[in-house]
């Protein structure tokens, strides 16, 4: 209630065109609520996104979304469960990680090296490597491919960097008719969302939102067909994309991992559609940005193992596809030409900097699945396509103010830390965003936490405060209305509860613990004198 | 934080711009001394670490190889080693 009264209702001509969804109400809900002004700033940023202006309203708005709330109760016992078993059934685990850290920091220590190596590579087996300082690059150049080549239809692969940068709206923009492939992007793409997880797009839809989205989409078919089981809706995503796939100009993906002994581009998918947009269209153009070179064959072999079991729990996934230049003479199949985008923004000033650790993702999603603040709020809360641990740490170096409060979202237990194959420190990361001055705090959080370490410095004065708010607590934890009074934690409270209290705090049970046990052993002594 | 700068129009452009980054942020670098002696010794063992297969049991051996042996329809007798000639004649009977 608190939003609508605080955002007017605006319809402009850009409202309308990034709010033509017509199946989606929460996302329409949220739309309505927004101002012109915060809309049209969201909408012409770096990435396209569907939020509320702070992460604290979307986190509010996840909580309370029921449908949202039941989707993502699978996440604990599908990836997480599915990654222990897998790490556990390889006792080398720790060894790969140790080497894949090695690996990464090496190509990191000497990427102008490798990136020549890489372009030399691409070249001469006939490809074309183009250089993207800065998104925008990137869109320019592969909007002058697909120009230079007639191109009417896209046929598009999964990739995270093509997210970041908006390409799939701004190609529909430049007119093209571009269609997602994987089938979680296909799905969310139906309802003009952003991927609410790096591996599995549409984690956050149930069944019943996808039959929906289906009998809405594909009016073509019978109305009375069989939409009950994700079978079902594979099926029916198989026959509509197969036509897209044979009739594409150009194919785009995205790349796990660039080789720089061989100019390969490499991607895994489990289901096949990437194989079909790099084989099928005239022209395959990959979008990647730099911190994916290995150096050779071998390393990515080292990689590729952590990366499906940290990421889905399989041993390897269904299609790992390795793409070398366009068709040779000899070849039966394969694109005409083949084009790879390098993208930058702002890696670079990463690579540099504290966080250079943080280029060593492999973007498996691990950090995500584990973390308690993203199996409760999914990925839109986050309000980048880049949620999760890694997302905090990502997202306020490549979309900037916009993702400053990212940092915020953990409660810093660090299991993001120990289920990172890459063994990156990101609590220790996401502190050291908190502490830049994009982040200062805001003035009732620093005269809270000044008068917190005032008391906690005088141990008689904690004592005090200590036994004079366990009664309240106590009957919060019954009452629990009472903690909506407490200024600041009114909606910490509103989707937690109070644990019971016991009845004295623990300085006080100890110091009578201690009192008793003082005076049982000067008994004892008496005894014995 | 990334302040999105301007679009370059060529290719070349765009090369230098992107190699003048890495190499401005490689030379601005500020890692703690802690960070540059772990990252010269990953960087100098990187190339010495060789996968190493956990060996498998003898018993594990065995199974792989009956495994393999049924599937091409053989059929398997076991004995013991004093036992061999009286298998075969056995089996040759």
């Amino acid at each position: 209630m608190r939003r609508v009264e605080k955002y007017r209702t605006v319809k402009t001509p850009l409202y309308e065109k990034y709010c033509s969804i017509k199946n989606n109400d929460r996302v329409n809900d949220k739309r309505k609520t927004m101002s012109n002004q915060t809309f049209e700033k969201q909408v012409n940023s770096a990435s396209p996104s569907i939020e509320v202006p702070s992460f604290k309203e979307r986190a509010h708005d996840a909580l309370e979304d029921k449908k949202l709330q039941q989707a993502l109760s699978v996440i604990p016992s599908g990836f997480v469960s599915k990654r222990a078993k897998a790490k556990a059934a390889l006792p080398e685990f720790s060894d790969f990680s140790d080497q894949a850290v090695r690996i990464k920091n090496h190509t990191l220590a000497n990427i102008e090296k490798y990136l020549e190596q890489f372009e030399d590579d691409v070249q001469n087996s006939g490809g074309k490597l183009h250089f993207a300082p800065e998104p925008q690059d990137a869109l320019d150049i592969i909007n002058e491919i697909c120009s230079e080549k007639g191109a009417k239809l896209i046929a598009k692969g999964k990739t995270m960097v093509g997210e970041e940068i908006g390409l799939t709206h701004f190609l529909e923009e430049q007119g093209y008719e571009t269609v997602e492939t994987d089938l979680g992007e296909y799905l969310i793409q139906l309802r003009g969302e952003m991927p609410s997880h790096i591996i599995a797009p549409a984690v956050h839809l149930t069944r019943d939102n996808i039959r929906k989205d289906f009998l809405n989409t594909h009016k073509h078919l019978s109305k009375d067909r069989k939409l009950e089981t994700p079978s079902d809706f594979v099926k029916e995503a198989r026959l509509i994309l197969r036509e897209k796939f044979i009739n594409a100009d150009v194919g785009i993906t995205g790349a796990n991992f660039l080789i720089a002994e061989t100019g390969s581009s490499v991607i895994v998918t489990n289901e096949g559609n990437g194989d079909l947009c790099q084989s099928l269209p005239k022209t395959h153009i990959v979008i990647a940005s730099l911190e994916k070179l290995v150096p050779t064959l071998e390393d990515t072999s080292v990689l590729l193992r952590l990366l499906a079991r940290s990421a889905t729990g399989q041993s390897i996934s269904t299609y790992t596809t390795f793409a070398t230049g366009p068709k040779r003479v000899e070849d039966t199949s394969g694109p005409e030409e083949f084009h790879i985008v390098l993208l930058d923004n702002g890696r670079s000033k990463m690579l540099g900097s504290e966080f250079a650790e943080m280029l060593r993702c492999i973007r498996c999603g691990a950090c995500l699945n584990h973390c308690p603040v993203y199996q409760n709020l999914g990925g839109h809360a986050y309000g980048t396509v880049y949620p999760g641990p890694m997302g905090a740490v990502l997202s306020p170096h490549y979309f900037g103010e916009k993702a400053k409060d990212l940092p915020f979202a953990s409660s810093f237990c660090g299991r993001c830390n120990e289920v990172c194959p890459m063994q990156i420190p990101l609590t220790k990361l996401m502190r050291k965003l908190r502490e830049q001055p994009l982040n200062k705090r805001p003035p009732f959080a620093k005269v809270t936490m000044a008068l917190w370490s005032q008391i906690a410095k005088r141990p008689k004065l904690y004592n005090f405060a200590m036994k004079a708010g366990l009664p309240f607590l106590s009957l919060a934890a019954k009452q629990n209305w009472l903690m909506s009074i407490v200024p600041g934690i009114k909606n910490w409270q509103k989707h937690r509860a109070l644990p019971e209290m016991t009845s004295t705090s623990f300085q006080t049970a100890w110091m009578k613990k201690r009192d008793e046990d003082k005076a049982k052993s000067a008994k004892e002594n008496e005894r014995a004198k | 934080m990334n302040n999105k700068p301007q679009a370059i129009s060529s290719n070349s452009d765009r090369r230098k711009q992107f190699f003048k980054n890495i190499k401005s942020a490689v030379s601005q670098t500020n890692f703690t001394k802690e960070q540059e002696v772990k990252l010269k010794e990953q960087t100098e063992t990187y190339q010495k670490f060789s996968y190493q297969p956990q060996e498998k049991t003898a018993e594990e051996k065995l199974f792989q190889f009956k495994a393999v042996l049924t599937t091409q329809s053989a059929e398997i007798h076991e004995c013991s080693e004093t036992k061999i000639i009286e298998k075969l004649e056995d089996i040759l009977k």
